[in-house]
């Protein structure tokens, strides 16, 4: 909570004049029982960097993501924020830290309103700023604003993933995650969700983004890390991986293909008493 | 009625089980300096509900059995083998309660004591008979529990339809009440004597204007008290114990019910007039004389009060001869073993007892007992107000 | 007709007391779908801790009524809230991933402890609470309500009241909805899942204490084994008024007490507690969701 609330008040990080990367991770490993999803990965993100995660389903990048926000415990390794070692810290903690995950398939509070999903968005932020918070994120996606008091499970699925995308700016982030955000999508909604995300990073956030459309993430994204088998089989600047012969015949065979089976993560998601 | 009884218990039976085995580890340890060395001691099994709503009568009575106890080992044992009690706490439970007697089955006990609840005593007693042990019943008043032909079974205190009909008679006859209305808490011993009140009522010549079962472990009786209000009973005749009479007083007063009150020996612990307070005082309550109220149990009353510092309760009297007619019964047949004890058992007819004299009949019923009415005055002790046999 | 407008004012009572347990089951089951079964034993506990308090106090001579039932009250809800909190972190939370069953068995344990350990600590005798709201009932022609009768009523439809703007209008009550939902991501949006769990134990907790003192100054007499039967009965009003509805606890309760006290018109008493059972069953198999409810599939 401190951490919080001695984060800039400005509506919008800029980024600093840190010179270390906003997140680092270093060697990480996740173990599921006997299967091991990531295999020892490497990757870094600077302050208003946005940077894709690409390759195939059970490559690793979900699971990537999720021990990176503390959802589950990586066996080996380390990750920092801001230079700062948060590797097994709680998710509550890290979202402290300025770390927000979109997780996949949106996971919106259903029995919530819009403006209560958005709200608790912001429930690490000073109680006064939130009004302003929910202002900006209106602003972003105005769609929202006439739909404030229905329940978000009535939502289309593209206003679902707009709740998604201003529950987490709502929590002012410095680092915001974002797993396959077009999953699901009708193509006109997903480009329009995409367009956000764009505008997003362009604000100077950090951006780490899981996609399965290689296109849209590699235009949105300068950097990206292509994952196979759980480990980082390429790294490089967006353009030199769209013109790669490897991504070429591998994630770009089939074109614009929008991404057929969804990804789901692998094994026990730990969902409490449920 | 009573199967409706015994499926509200049989939900939590099981883990009621688990709880009571881990309370008889600490009674059973509790007990373990009566156990001295020397020759084969005398194993008795002593089972009443030690813990529980009723467990001021169970409490009392093991007390009572210690101190026979204590007395009988002071003076080197019966024929030289010492008393060994093997407490068992049935909470007034009937499926802790009957495991009681395989407990004691288990334990290779000569003799038992037990179970105070009458719907405890009457299957368990068939446990004991399968096993040929000798019971004595020093508190269960279920007239079925010596009328079920078993030579092992034997009761040193009164029935409950001798009580039911004293409670009939005094009303009838005393208070010439014309109505009544009868509430049992659904057991054995409460829906016993109010069985036996209502027909002796009627028999008398009054009207049983509803007859109803309650639940002893509810806190609330109002909508039903509310019901018995409106048909302006004179009697309110309730058979059971006292926690739930207590409550059914005061809320019967507060409701502006102006019956009197009339139970049971179930009902003449503290606990009656500590939850009915004042609304408890003018009820009249059935009882065999108190041990305070016999000249020959003022011996025992007084060395009672002196070791524990308490007043005996109802039942303490006829735990204590419970003991020393088994003792003396061993004396009778020089032997320890379970069939010995019976038959000399079945031979006791004029075993002189704190509570009077003991004599056993063909069917193990002592022939002595007789009831009294108490009432319950203004400092809420009990004085007899009615003994049919002095007229 | 006299007997009519009592039994509606005996159900009202009974029900608002039902409701008041019924409350403690609907908090955590709200939120972490866990049925508590040691909720009966918090009442107990709460019961005898109010009492406790109350002596205390009388001892240093303190004779207000309305000064020795608040702190009765508060005494017993912040001790037993420590109690909930306690049972939430060594019979809950060590199984927070296991199967659903071993939460229930676990609070079902903790319901015998708490008994045992409320028998060990006072005896198995009922013990009794003095009458600190006079003796006189209140009497309307042919209708006679207790003091503490009202109080009860009162004292369930505040903390209703209270549970319900808590549950609704503050961010500590959105995180508890939200967890309800999806307690992962209610953890990524900064919300600190244990701790919020924690505190609807000890809300829980405290609701189930303020029944027990209620129920003690009303009816004077309080066992160790009392929870048993209330809880299963304020579970069945938890039930028929929709698990996990905070309105419809107290709903719940006042149907199933208006139900009860009714019924003694037409039916022989002994059939009180079939008739609960019976409506407990045909609720679940009919009405799931109970008279408040919401649907079930609503959930994301």
């Amino acid at each position: 909570m401190s951490e919080a609330e001695a984060a800039p008040p400005g509506a919008v990080p800029v980024p600093s004049a840190r010179t270390g990367p906003a997140l680092a991770v270093q060697g990480l490993r996740v173990r599921y029982g006997a299967v091991e999803a990531v295999r020892g990965i490497d990757l870094e993100l600077m302050p208003g960097e946005c940077v894709a995660i690409l390759g195939a389903n059970g490559a690793g990048k979900t699971s990537t993501l999720r021990a990176i926000a503390g959802l589950v415990r990586p066996s080996a390794g380390q990750v920092r924020i801001d230079g700062r070692i948060v590797t097994g810290q709680p998710s509550h903690r890290l979202a402290q830290r300025g770390l927000t995950l979109v997780p996949e398939g949106r996971q919106i509070f259903g029995p919530l309103s819009v403006q209560e999903n958005l709200e608790l968005g912001g429930y690490t932020r000073a109680r006064a700023s939130v009004r302003t918070g929910l202002e900006e994120v209106l602003e972003v996606f105005p769609a929202l604003r006439p739909r404030l008091a229905t329940l978000a499970g009535n939502l289309s699925g593209g206003e679902q993933q707009m709740v998604a995308l201003g529950r987490a700016l709502m929590a002012e982030p410095r680092l915001l995650m974002l797993d396959e955000p077009s999953l699901g999508l009708a193509p006109q909604v997903a480009t329009q969700i995409f367009q956000v995300v764009a505008a997003i990073a362009a604000r100077g956030l950090a951006v780490l983004l899981v996609e399965q459309n290689v296109h849209r993430a590699l235009r949105v994204a300068s950097r990206g890390y292509v994952l196979e088998l759980g480990r980082v089989a390429l790294q490089g600047p967006s353009a030199d991986l769209l013109a790669s012969p490897h991504v070429r015949r591998a994630y770009l065979g089939h074109g614009m293909g929008e991404a057929a089976a969804p990804a789901t993560p692998p094994a026990a998601t730990p969902d409490g008493l449920r | 009625m009573q199967a409706g009884t015994r499926m509200r218990r049989s939900a939590l039976a099981g883990v009621v089980g688990i709880a009571s085995a881990v309370a008889l580890v600490g009674w059973n340890g509790a007990q373990a300096h009566v156990h001295a060395a020397g020759a084969t001691p005398v194993k008795i099994g002593f089972a009443n509900p030690l813990t529980g709503s009723e467990a001021s009568y169970g409490v009392s009575d093991y007390n009572a059995v210690k101190l026979a106890v204590n007395s009988v080992n002071a003076k080197g044992g019966v024929d030289g083998h010492k008393v060994q009690i093997i407490a068992y706490d049935t909470k007034a439970d009937p499926a802790t309660g009957i495991a009681g007697a395989h407990y004691f089955v288990s334990q290779g006990v000569n003799a038992v004591i037990g179970f105070f609840n009458s719907d405890i005593s009457i299957p368990a007693s068939a446990i004991l008979h399968a096993a040929g042990i000798p019971m004595v019943s020093a508190a269960s008043t279920n007239p079925k529990l010596t009328e079920q032909g078993f030579h092992n079974v034997f009761r040193v205190c009164g029935t409950d339809n001798e009580q039911g009909l004293v409670e009939a008679e005094f009303a009838r006859n005393v208070l010439h009440a014309k109505t009544a209305v009868v509430l049992d808490d659904e057991e054995v011993y409460g829906e016993g004597v109010s069985q036996f009140f209502a027909n002796d009522f009627k028999k008398l010549g009054g009207k049983i204007l509803s007859h109803q079962g309650i639940n002893p472990n509810l806190t609330d009786y109002t909508s039903l008290l509310t019901q018995v209000k409106a048909m302006h009973p004179d009697i309110l005749q309730f058979g059971g114990f006292d926690p739930a009479a207590g409550l059914l007083v005061k809320q019967g007063r507060s409701l502006g019910l102006k019956s009197t009150f009339i139970s049971d020996d179930g009902v003449i612990g503290p606990a009656f007039t500590q939850a009915g307070g004042r609304s408890a005082v003018g009820s009249f309550l059935s009882s065999a004389p108190s041990p305070q109220d016999l000249a020959s149990a003022r011996p025992f009353v007084a060395e009672y009060v002196r070791t524990y510092h308490a007043q005996p309760t109802e039942f303490a009297g006829y735990n204590y001869d419970a003991l020393n007619v088994i003792v003396q019964a061993i004396r009778d047949a020089h032997s320890i073993t379970p069939a010995a004890i019976i038959r000399a058992l079945a031979g006791i007819h004029t075993f002189k007892g704190v509570t009077g004299r003991v004599d056993f009949n063909s069917i193990g019923n002592n022939t002595t007992p007789e009831y009294v009415i108490y009432r319950v005055q203004s400092n809420y002790s009990n004085k007899i107000y009615w003994n049919p046999n002095a007229h | 007709m006299g007997t009519l407008a009592q039994q509606l004012v005996n159900g009202v009572v009974i029900g608002a007391v039902y409701g008041l347990i019924a409350l403690g089951y609907t908090m955590v089951y709200g939120i972490v779908r866990l049925i508590n079964f040691a909720q009966g034993g918090l009442y107990a506990a709460g019961a005898f801790i109010g009492l406790e308090v109350v002596e205390i106090l009388q001892a240093h001579r303190v004779e207000s009524p309305a000064l020795l039932i608040l702190a009765a009250l508060a005494g017993a809800m912040i001790a037993t809230g420590a109690l909930a909190f306690l049972v939430e972190r060594v019979a809950y939370r060590p199984l927070r991933r296991a199967p659903i069953l071993s939460a229930l068995v676990s609070s079902l344990a903790v319901l015998f402890l708490i008994e045992n350990v409320i028998q060990l600590l006072t005896g198995a005798q009922p013990q009794t609470y003095p009458s600190l709201l006079g003796l006189q009932p209140w009497t309307l022609g042919p209708i006679t309500l207790a003091p503490s009768g009202l109080l009860i009523v009162l004292v369930a439809l505040g903390l209703m009241g209270a549970m319900q703007w808590f549950v609704q209008r503050t961010r500590t009550g959105r995180a508890m909805r939200a967890i309800a939902v999806n307690q992962e991501v209610a953890g990524l949006m900064g919300v600190d899942v244990r701790r919020v769990v924690a505190l609807t134990f000890v809300m829980g907790g405290a609701l189930g204490a303020a029944a027990g003192v209620l129920v003690g100054l009303n009816y004077g007499t309080i066992t160790f084994n009392m929870g048993e039967l209330a809880g299963l009965e304020g579970f069945t009003a938890a039930v028929l008024g929709g698990i996990g509805n905070v309105p419809g606890a107290l709903v719940g309760g006042l149907v199933l007490g208006l139900l009860q006290s009714l019924i003694t018109i037409v039916l022989p008493n002994q059939w009180n507690e079939a008739v609960v059972f019976a409506v407990l069953i045909a609720v679940l198999a009919f009405r799931p969701r109970g008279i408040l409810g919401e649907r079930v599939a609503e959930r994301a």
